[in-house]
């Protein structure tokens, strides 16, 4: 996937920018100081994959203050297609999405893929369980529109299994149905978690090794919130097993009144030489873990599809020490896929190759 | 706004029944106002004697002013394909598709977000009309949200005891999509489309 032209208008505090395609390159640096619109452009392409914004849930918040909507259009690539994306929203109401002119729904299998990368994201090793879910979640509902139902989907039955769990008396009856409909769903989930950790497993060692000069055996393992032998992980031991194991806590969860295990409360691990990370790790290696984990991604992703998302870094390279940050610009200059990044500050780095927009006052100068 | 107390009243009344919002429901009084005495009275009794004289067949749970219903007493219809509903509403959206077996309704919108259990739910007349073993399918044509599946699944589970097959509605109907607001070919799709379970 290639970005080859960017409209942008009355989008935060962008009046109105144009990238035309003779000035993006396959490694795009949007420089200036904080507060001059760096990220909004980065903002701008990210929701063009229709995710709700990582600053802001509420679309309101993206006009620009003067104006009543905003708009953002870019020309792409998508394999072998020629594809154009327009997304308009007008303030209180629904945003709008035009694929080569014609309006879509934001589940449309040719709308922009990403994969982000914000300072934030450093805390994804040591921080909460949910944090890594999320991480794969967000990664398997680009890669199949099928996997974000099945999500939905259960979350709706957990929904519903919970509301009758703190009901007086547990009824049997309608239990067993909603545990054989929360286990089918569950099972699914867990085998595609699975099978895309081991992708990313195989992708990120060498990814590790370029970027900070040494090899690291670096492993993920999924953590299941209930036991089952690794040689029987499959989609109908899952089943089997998760129901087995919810009929022997049901008086334990009659009395907390929730579901206590299923892949909502899964986890995945993270061991690096063979130690798990999140306790045994430096702060440093984690980070660059991370930013291992993050590129990938964007290898993964094109295993399974075939084509690569857009790559887009927040504000990271300030993290890296000076020998990590070349090495990085090299890695993404080379790359296959396209990457926009932000950067307040590019005077020790090697941008040779790159294209930079310097931006000031929510515009290009 | 102030309205003379009858009036309130009515636009009280009226915005009680369902997607009747306060403006519809202050529309619907005013125009029942302009209309003639003549014709107000006429649909006031035609909502009493509904009410009073319609009821739930018992034998399908179907509507009906006489029992069993002209349904369940049309020798023209496969007694061996029984389409069981939720609602009454149902049956009206699936009778205009054609079909020509006979019918169950539950007469219970099953929500168990709500306060209903599976438990609360009357299948005894069900179960009287598989012991006779004239029913050779059961047709499950519930909504295909969450709460269409539980009932299915439990449904299906209480059908099977009897050895009869079990199908449910498959194919057209819009995920999130109702039944009681389903265009008649994309029913028909769906009854052709069903799937065993
Ligand atoms: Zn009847």
């Amino acid at each position: 996937m290639k970005v080859k032209e960017l409209a942008v208008k009355n989008f935060r505090n962008i009046k109105e920018i144009l990238l035309p395609e003779e000035r993006l390159g396959n490694l795009n640096i949007f420089t200036g100081n904080n507060g001059q619109g760096k990220t909004n452009l980065l903002e701008a392409l990210y929701i063009l994959s229709g995710n709700s914004s990582f600053r802001s849930p509420n679309y309101d918040h993206l006009v620009n203050y003067e104006k009543e909507y905003f708009n953002i259009n870019a020309k792409y690539t998508a394999g072998e297609k020629d594809l154009e994306i327009g997304l308009t929203y007008t303030r209180s109401k629904s945003k709008e999405i035009f694929l080569n002119r014609k309006k879509i729904r934001s589940k449309h299998p040719y709308i922009p893929k990403v994969v982000l990368f914000i300072p934030d994201d450093l805390y994804l090793i040591k921080g909460s369980p949910g944090r890594r879910r999320n991480f794969i979640d967000f990664m398997l509902k680009q890669i199949s529109a099928e996997y974000a139902y099945l999500i939905e989907e259960y979350g709706k039955i957990l929904k519903k299994r919970n509301l009758m769990l703190k009901k007086e008396a547990i009824r049997d009856k309608t239990l067993n149905i909603l545990d054989g409909m929360l286990t089918e769903k569950a099972a699914l989930i867990i085998m595609q978690r699975i099978n895309l950790i081991n992708m990313l497993e195989k992708e990120v060692r060498d990814i590790y090794s370029f970027l900070n000069k040494e090899e690291a055996d670096i492993k993920i393992k999924y953590a299941l919130s209930f036991p089952i032998p690794d040689e029987k992980v499959n989609i109908s031991t899952l089943k089997a097993r998760m129901a087995e194991e919810l009929i022997k806590i049901r008086n334990q969860e009659g009395m907390r009144k929730t579901t206590l295990l299923g892949p909502h409360l899964d986890d995945i691990n993270f061991y690096y030489n063979n130690k798990l990370a999140r306790f045994f790790s430096s702060q440093g290696q984690q980070r660059n873990l991370v930013v291992a984990l993050k590129i990938a991604e964007a290898q993964t992703f094109c295993r399974i599809r075939g084509f690569y998302p857009l790559f887009l870094l927040d504000e990271v390279l300030s993290e890296l020490d000076y020998e990590r940050r070349n090495l990085l610009l090299k890695y993404l200059g080379e790359a296959e896929f396209q990457t926009f990044m932000t950067a307040v500050n590019i005077d020790d780095i090697d941008v040779k190759g790159a294209a930079v927009f310097n931006v000031k006052d929510g515009s290009i100068v | 706004m102030h309205f003379a107390r009858p009036l309130e009243k009515l636009i009280d009344e009226l915005q009680k029944l369902p997607t009747i919002g306060p403006k519809t429901a202050q529309r619907l009084a005013l125009y029942i106002l302009k209309t003639p005495e003549e014709e107000v009275r006429k649909l006031a009794e035609a909502i009493i004697d509904a009410k009073s004289r319609v009821f739930p067949c018992s034998r399908c749970g179907y509507l009906t002013d006489i029992d069993p219903c002209p349904i369940c007493r049309d020798e023209k219809r496969d007694k061996s394909i029984l389409c069981v509903a939720e609602e009454a509403g149902d049956i009206i959206a699936i009778e205009r598709t054609g079909f020509k077996g006979q019918y169950f309704v539950l007469n219970k919108d099953f929500n168990l977000m709500g306060h209903d259990d599976l438990g609360s739910l009357n299948i005894k007349p069900l179960e009287e009309r598989l012991k006779t073993g004239e029913v050779k399918e059961v047709i499950l044509a519930l909504n295909p949200d969450i709460d269409g599946e539980i009932l299915a699944r439990f449904l299906a589970g209480v059908v099977e005891k009897y050895g009869v097959k079990v199908t449910r509605l498959a194919h057209g109907i819009p995920v999130g999509g109702y039944i009681e607001f389903a265009d008649e070919i994309t029913l028909r799709r769906a009854i052709e489309g069903r799937r065993e379970i």
